[in-house]
């Protein structure tokens, strides 16, 4: 009977979730020439994500943790990837915890292996510095939470998906250029029909495909396997696990990014990020996808929450030695004048249809002047994490180099050291 | 597909259609809805995983009968059926598959004791059906063959509108059409209710 149910169940899940389920991730990597780059998406409906810095001390090196906050502050913090300064980078997608797989109950130290009283993700994050260290680690500690699997990488661009096989852990080195966990067990070949993810096909389909990779490409790559529902992508992290840039997104919204350096990081001292303050909903206009534009004036046009923006333009991908023209020293943000609309359709409003009541009129003429200025001086109120701002900035440069690929962002200027930054655009100069 | 499963497809499409139109022509004798449990699993030589288990299911549809005379008469039924199986692939985890079929048993049907309030019956016959989808705990499975064709052997009891059926469904067709040469087909066992109108 229960049988039964449960396959009713089933259906009514497959239904109307849609393969939307808790604890949905995708976890990837791939080394390629001289770059070693990872990337994570983390499928959960808890939007309080988290980043937190734990700088070198003794017997542990330096590392960045993410993941989300389970409601009771920082010590309900829930890592579920991260980088130490030695370029070892890991990250855990679920597996047997009843929601894609059913839970195991077979699991036990079957070899009477030592066990640690600490987590083992956590204990190779502070003391090995390639993925052979950590292979030895597991190897030799019996570990009990196996409710998921672990890809691991190291700078030299080794890699490992470390998971409970029948009897004992298995790790699963990588065949090719690159390597994909979802949620299923990648050691587990024999049954790989039957696991039949349509996240790990298309990200392991896009990585072999690539000729060259880049953290661009890995964020086309966290795109093209998010998820919406009630599930949602909440936290897409990409990482060059060679220079420890890490590029973190937030609610699948891959048009705008934070961009940390672990080093530049680490160097602050301790920090723990709450991700979500730091985003603008900055999002880039015009011009995008390599449009034509006239080399004698080009006008940028973007949208944002923040106040001022530095406008970065080049012929170089990675900006260097780019000067940026910020926004509040040309043109005022399209809100204004929105504020200044409101302003004359309430003189309008009140001046050609209130004549008798004089005293209403004026009360209610100087609400709408009073709420008119305030909506022009404050900061728009985002309602929503998910919200596109309708805040439009717009800059323009002339005197561009003819028949030119340039490439060009907005990063949010505000206090702190964490800005918000639009995905790099191109655009193209006409002869 | 290879060309004797496209031939016996073709051979039991065509005789279902042919009864059907025939049986319209001459006036159904009854119609009426069935409702029911089925317990289905994989069968043949390449069964996947540590092995199989059966998977619970639903059927539910209707069924038409023609009466030849008062022993002998064709039904022909259109049911929404689950089938599948469960794979045991690693440790103790249970990998549950289910098959939603649109399935169109035809079948010669023999009623005994005519004369009695308690009627039995048993009845033989092919079974086409359509796949509406197929997937499992990690997400929709792809590769499956977009039709399937059974034989069904069963038997009944009747009083009044009632009948009470217990039925045997046998695949004939390989539904994985991952690979080439794998045999992997369905077997269901469903116990139904009807009431004929």
């Amino acid at each position: 009977m229960n049988n039964y149910i449960f396959s009713i169940l089933l259906l009514v899940q497959i239904v109307f979730l849609a393969c939307a389920r808790a604890g949905d991730c995708t976890a990837f990597m791939a080394a390629k020439g001289n770059k070693v780059l990872a990337g994570r998406n983390a499928d959960w409906n808890n939007l309080s994500v988290r980043m937190r810095v734990l700088p070198a001390s003794e017997g542990k090196y330096g590392r960045v943790y993410l993941g989300a906050e389970g409601g009771q502050g920082v010590g309900s913090f829930i890592n579920t990837t991260g980088m130490n300064d030695q370029g070892l980078w890991y990250g855990s997608t679920s597996l047997y915890d009843g929601t894609a797989l059913p839970v195991r109950n077979d699991i036990k130290n079957y070899y009477n292996k030592p066990t640690l009283n600490y987590d083992l993700v956590q204990k190779v994050m502070e003391v090995c510095s390639t993925v052979d260290e950590v292979i030895e680690y597991f190897a030799e500690y019996y570990y009990p939470v196996w409710n998921g699997h672990h890809l691991f990488v190291d700078r030299h661009g080794n890699s490992v998906i470390i998971e409970f096989g029948e009897k004992d852990v298995v790790f699963v080195r990588r065949s090719g250029d690159h390597q994909v966990m979802t949620n299923f067990p990648n050691a587990d070949t024999l049954n790989a029909r039957w696991y039949n993810c349509w996240r790990y096909r298309t990200a392991d389909c896009m990585l072999f495909e690539s000729q060259d990779i880049s953290t661009e490409f890995f964020r086309s790559v966290c795109d093209a396997v998010h998820q919406g529902g009630k599930n949602p992508t909440s936290l897409s992290t990409v990482y060059d696990v060679t220079t420890g840039d890490l590029y973190v997104y937030y609610f699948h919204n891959y048009e705008e990014v934070l961009a940390f350096n672990l080093y530049d990081e680490l160097a602050k001292g301790e920090q723990y990020y709450s991700l979500p303050d730091y985003f603008r909903q900055t999002r880039a206009n015009y011009p995008t996808g390599g449009e034509s534009v006239s080399p004698s004036a080009v006008t940028f046009s973007w949208n944002g929450n923040a106040q001022d923006y530095d406008l970065y333009y080049s012929t170089d991908p990675s900006f260097t030695g780019a000067t940026p023209v910020r926004t509040s020293d040309s043109v005022a943000p399209l809100r204004s004048s929105v504020g200044f609309s409101v302003l004359c359709i309430g003189v309008l409003v009140l001046g050609a249809g209130c004549r008798r009541r004089k005293r209403i009129c004026m009360l209610l003429y100087g609400l709408v002047v009073i709420s008119a200025f305030a909506s022009c001086n404050i900061e728009a109120v985002v309602e929503s994490p998910f919200a596109p701002s309708s805040i439009e900035h717009h800059l323009t440069v002339e005197n561009l180099q003819p028949n030119t690929q340039y490439y060009w962002k907005v990063i949010a200027q505000e206090p702190g050291d964490v800005r918000s930054e639009s995905s790099v655009q191109t655009f193209r100069t006409t002869g | 597909m290879k060309g004797k499963d496209r031939r016996r497809a073709i051979l039991c499409s065509v005789a279902l259609i042919v009864s059907t139109v025939g049986a319209t022509a001459q006036g159904f004798s009854g119609l009426g809805a069935k409702l029911g449990y089925n317990s289905s699993r994989f069968i043949g030589a390449d069964i996947p995983g540590k092995g199989v288990n059966s998977q619970s299911g639903l059927t539910l549809g209707g069924f038409a009968t023609y009466e030849f005379n008062n022993t002998f008469s064709l039904q022909q039924e259109v049911l929404f059926t689950m089938k599948g199986s469960r794979i045991n692939t690693v440790g103790d985890v249970w990998l549950s598959n289910i098959f939603l079929y649109i399935e169109m048993p035809l079948l010669a049907k023999a009623t005994f004791f005519t004369e009695n309030r308690l009627r039995s019956n048993v009845y033989a016959g092919p079974a086409v059906a359509a796949l509406i989808g197929a997937f499992n705990n990690t997400g929709f499975l792809e590769d499956i063959r977009s039709y399937d064709l059974g034989f069904v052997i069963g038997g009944g009891v009747e009083i009044w509108k009632l009948s009470l059926d217990l039925r045997l469904m046998k695949g004939l067709l390989n539904f994985d059409r991952s690979a080439d040469d794998i045999d992997l087909k369905h077997q269901t066992i469903s116990v139904l209710m009807g009431y004929a109108f």
